[in-house]
């Protein structure tokens, strides 16, 4: 009837006019975007896509890279890291030791100031070193400068803060002293822990000087402004002593966690640069995107830690055996993608100061002779056909990679008679296990150097490590070898030690290693002075955009 | 009407303190807690946070800190994002998600009752099982699939709107992420608006003002009325659900939105972030529950009639 046909008309239209309204908000979307799409032409901006949010910006209560990335923007110490990740002099134009290796002299540069044009003081080194140690700020960090003369009582509560071994000689002499001799502490200096706090923003507006319109900085940058979860805006400190070379007018950190996501705004040129790649689409981006897809060898170590407290994982054959029987170049290439190394040695590659680690006697030995190796091991442990079958737990934390790779250690096990159980937990879980420690067989893990020298890795077998000992492993000549190299002042002498070191814990096998990880970045090619590095350091101070 | 109203109101302050506290005790079950992470701290230090952050008192003392803190309407500070506290936190993300959310459900009641209008008028089968059809497309499709699926589309093929990003609220930005939360909402209003059209139609009152020879628009005006408490009723739960934020839509688009926070906070063990965010959500439930019963009483006079006395 024609009053039906009429209203079936009317609904129709009204779908229609919701259709209407959506393109010609699309229409003038597409003048606006054209108009938009060519940024103020004389702002230089870096857009870079980061893994997600920094949890502070307080130097003292950061912990994660992130942070690490923003703060070396905000905040230059004595030393700082170029474009290659070389040590350079920071706000210390020079330095000098004295003969027994634990006093430093630095020299600041007359010339650093601060963003609101104050100078920079030694005074300013001084006030942030005691707050970083004062218990009540709870520095997550704090143990990492213990080095520094007193450091650990004071932090501990048992000595004041005044007693630090940190002192202004004059108004450009900063004196350092140390609990004893470390070759590697100048590369420590770079690291956010040690960087300079401007005291009079602390004083006057206590935690929240870290807020955009408080903040004062030393660094190539500025804070402009920071909303969670969207972007971190800095903007170029026309005060910073090198300004002159800065290229970059800001620098915008995304907080980006889904990798597929930050790939397609890569795609789209919505931003410049990103940290990760998602691992199932790698193939693609080595196909469409190869210019931009750098991978680097980086300083992080892939293990798997053996409960040494507990039966039968207190037997080295045992943990030979099983470390042994593992095909690596098949997990770095198969599971990883190439996007990882294998790992024959307890410190990854790549720290100039010790060279080239030692590495597992077996390494180039043909995997076969391994298996059957391993197969021996096991039989004089008291496992094998006719005697006991092991039987082995692996805890991981909850994510594709570390699953798909536990599925195939599980099955090179199996060929040794091994029966493996897997137990995956989230993240969270799974570090809070390994603080507690209630008996285990086998836990991931995954370390990353806070700074480039082999103590920072070696450190972790040392029985004194409640923290991050994960495999309660306790050898008193590997304790005697640690605090010998801790005393040599010579690098040569200290670097074989070190070596002797972990060779001794690679032939005891407490913590399996498995691969060594590489870096993934996406890197647009209109990025320049970017450049691939082991710590994955890539300060914007160096950074420039070709339009 | 009013005591109707009160005594729901009375109703929600004891259901909301039930929920915070079973929230709060059970937050604490999951093993781990803010400060564990791959790093793992030294355990002097370790205890020295536990203390600034009082996690080391009784669990009933925090949670009658928490309590105190809440009547004042502070949620108390992020253990995650450590330079900000839950109240700052929330000021940007609510609104956000609020604006996202109310554009959502509004085109997904309006898309939807056309959709829905148009397969309920429709003499053919055919009408009714395309709406059919489309709607089960809309629901089944996960909204992790239509979010790349957009941005592919609209951003990296056709280069017409961004891929992701807030931008301030630029309306660019907002076009992608509202689709994609109005889409399942859209198909479901239209499925129960049809059937609810249908019913309606072949009712009393209905085929009554027909006779009269009444003219077709108030007919499916009056048919209308009598179809939307169903819509009405599922529209008030979807609204506190959307309004508050969905997680997935907002890590792939890179939304500033409430939804991160609950996800991030559980995972992070941020335990006054998820206490907050959990508060909010389960206000905005009790909130719009109350409101879809109202606007079902002044829709339909029955309900009203019912409850009085006598």
């Amino acid at each position: 009837m024609s009053g039906n046909l009429r209203w079936h008309r009317l609904a129709f239209q009204l779908l229609v006019r919701v259709a209407a309204i959506f393109f010609t908000v699309l229409g003038l979307t597409i003048e606006t975007e054209i108009g938009c799409a060519a940024e103020a032409p004389a702002l230089m901006v870096w857009h870079r896509g980061e893994l997600g949010d920094p949890g502070s910006l307080d130097p003292h209560k950061a912990e994660t890279l992130i942070e690490s990335n923003i703060l070396d923007e905000l905040f230059e110490g004595l030393v700082t890291l170029n474009a290659r990740s070389e040590f350079i002099p920071g706000v210390a134009a020079s330095w000098t030791v004295d003969p027994t290796g634990t006093v430093y002299d630095f020299q600041l540069r007359p010339d650093a100031k601060w963003s609101n044009g104050d100078t920079l003081t030694p005074d300013d080194f001084v006030f942030a070193f005691r707050r970083l140690m004062a218990p009540a700020t709870g520095a997550p960090y704090a143990n990492i400068l213990y080095t520094l003369k007193n450091a650990e009582k004071i932090n501990k509560g048992e000595l004041p803060v005044e007693a630090l071994g940190v002192r202004g000689l004059d108004a450009h002499r900063l004196e350092i002293t140390l609990e004893h001799p470390a070759p590697f502490f100048i590369s420590q200096l770079a690291h956010f822990t040690a960087k300079p706090l401007h005291q009079k923003s602390i004083e006057t507006y206590g935690s929240d000087f870290v807020r955009p319109e408080h903040m004062v900085t030393n660094g190539p940058f500025m804070l402009k402004s920071f909303t969670p979860n969207d972007r971190l805006v800095l903007i170029k400190n026309p005060a910073y002593y090198d300004a002159a070379h800065v290229a970059l007018d800001e620098e915008i950190f995304y907080s980006l966690e889904d990798r597929s996501a930050a790939l397609r705004r890569f795609m789209a040129g919505e931003i410049q640069s990103y940290n990760d790649v998602p691992v199932e689409q790698i193939g693609f981006v080595r196909s469409h995107l190869a210019e931009a897809f750098k991978v680097t060898p980086s300083l992080g170590g892939y293990y798997y830690s053996f409960d040494t407290r507990r039966k039968p994982f207190d037997d080295r054959r045992v943990r030979q055996a099983l470390s042994m029987a593992i095909d690596r170049e098949f997990l770095a290439e198969r599971i990883w993608g190439g996007t990882m190394d294998p790992g024959y040695s307890f410190v990854p590659p790549g720290i100039e100061s010790y060279g080239a680690p030692a590495t597992v006697a077996w390494k180039d030995t043909d995997l076969f002779e391994r298996e059957d190796e391993a197969k021996k091991l096991l039989a004089e442990a008291g496992f094998g056909p006719g005697s006991q079958k092991l039987e082995v737990e692996i805890r991981f934390p909850n994510s594709e990679n570390h699953r798909a790779t536990a599925v195939a250690v599980a099955d090179m096990w199996k060929a040794l008679g091994v029966e493996t159980r897997l137990l995956a937990t989230d993240t969270m879980s799974h570090y809070a296990f390994l603080r507690e420690k209630p008996p285990f067989d086998v836990a991931w893990w995954g370390w990353f150097a806070d700074y480039p020298d082999a103590q920072n890795y070696l450190f972790l077998g040392q029985s004194d490590n409640q923290g991050l000992n994960h495999a309660s492993f306790s050898n008193e000549t590997f304790n005697r070898l640690m605090q010998e190299a801790q005393r040599e002042a010579s690098p040569e002498r200290r670097r074989a030690i070190l070596h002797e070191a972990e060779a001794l814990l690679l032939d005891e096998q407490p913590d399996l290693v498995l691969l060594t990880y590489s870096s993934r970045n996406l890197v647009s090619p209109k990025l320049k002075g970017w450049e691939a590095n082991v710590l994955d350091n890539h300060p914007g101070r160096y950074i420039s955009v070709v339009p | 009407m009013l005591r109707f109203f009160l005594a729901r109101v009375a109703m929600a302050v004891p259901t909301l303190l039930i929920i915070i506290a079973l929230a709060f005790f059970l937050m604490r079950l999951a093993p781990g807690g803010p400060f564990d992470s791959a790093r793992a701290l030294d355990p002097e230090i370790a205890k020295n946070l536990r203390h600034i952050y009082k996690l080391d008192r009784p669990l009933l003392e925090q949670f009658w800190f928490y309590l105190q803190s809440l009547a004042h309407g502070d949620f108390g500070p992020s253990l995650h994002w450590r330079d900000f506290t839950v109240n700052q936190l929330f000021a940007t993300a609510l609104p956000i998600s609020v604006a996202l959310g109310t554009k959502a459900m509004l085109l997904a009641v309006l898309a939807g009752t056309a959709l829905g209008l148009g397969g309920a008028m429709s003499k053919s089968q055919i009408g009714p099982r395309i709406v059919d059809g489309a709607a089960l497309f809309g629901i089944v499709l996960p909204v992790f699939v239509v979010a790349p699926l957009l941005q592919l589309g609209f951003g990296l093929t056709l280069h017409i709107l961004p891929v992701g990003g807030w931008n301030d609220g630029a309306w660019q930005n907002q076009i992608l992420p509202v689709i994609t939360l109005a889409l399942p909402q859209i198909a479901i209003v239209a499925r129960l608006m049809q059937a609810a059209l249908r019913d309606a139609l072949a009712m009393p009152h209905i085929r009554t003002l027909r006779a009269f020879g009444m003219p077709g628009f108030h007919i499916y005006g009056h048919a209308l009325r009598a179809a939307f408490p169903p819509v009405v009723s599922y529209l008030g739960l979807a609204a506190a659900n959307v309004l508050t934020g969905s997680v997935i839509v907002e890590t792939i688009f890179g939304i500033p939105g409430m939804g991160r926070y609950f996800v991030d906070g559980a995972l992070g063990r941020d335990y006054t972030l998820v206490m907050g965010t959990v508060v909010v959500v389960a206000a905005a439930v009790l909130l719009f529950n109350l409101i879809v019963d109202l606007v079902l009483a002044w829709l339909d006079p029955r309900v009203r009639y019912e409850s009085r006395p006598g």
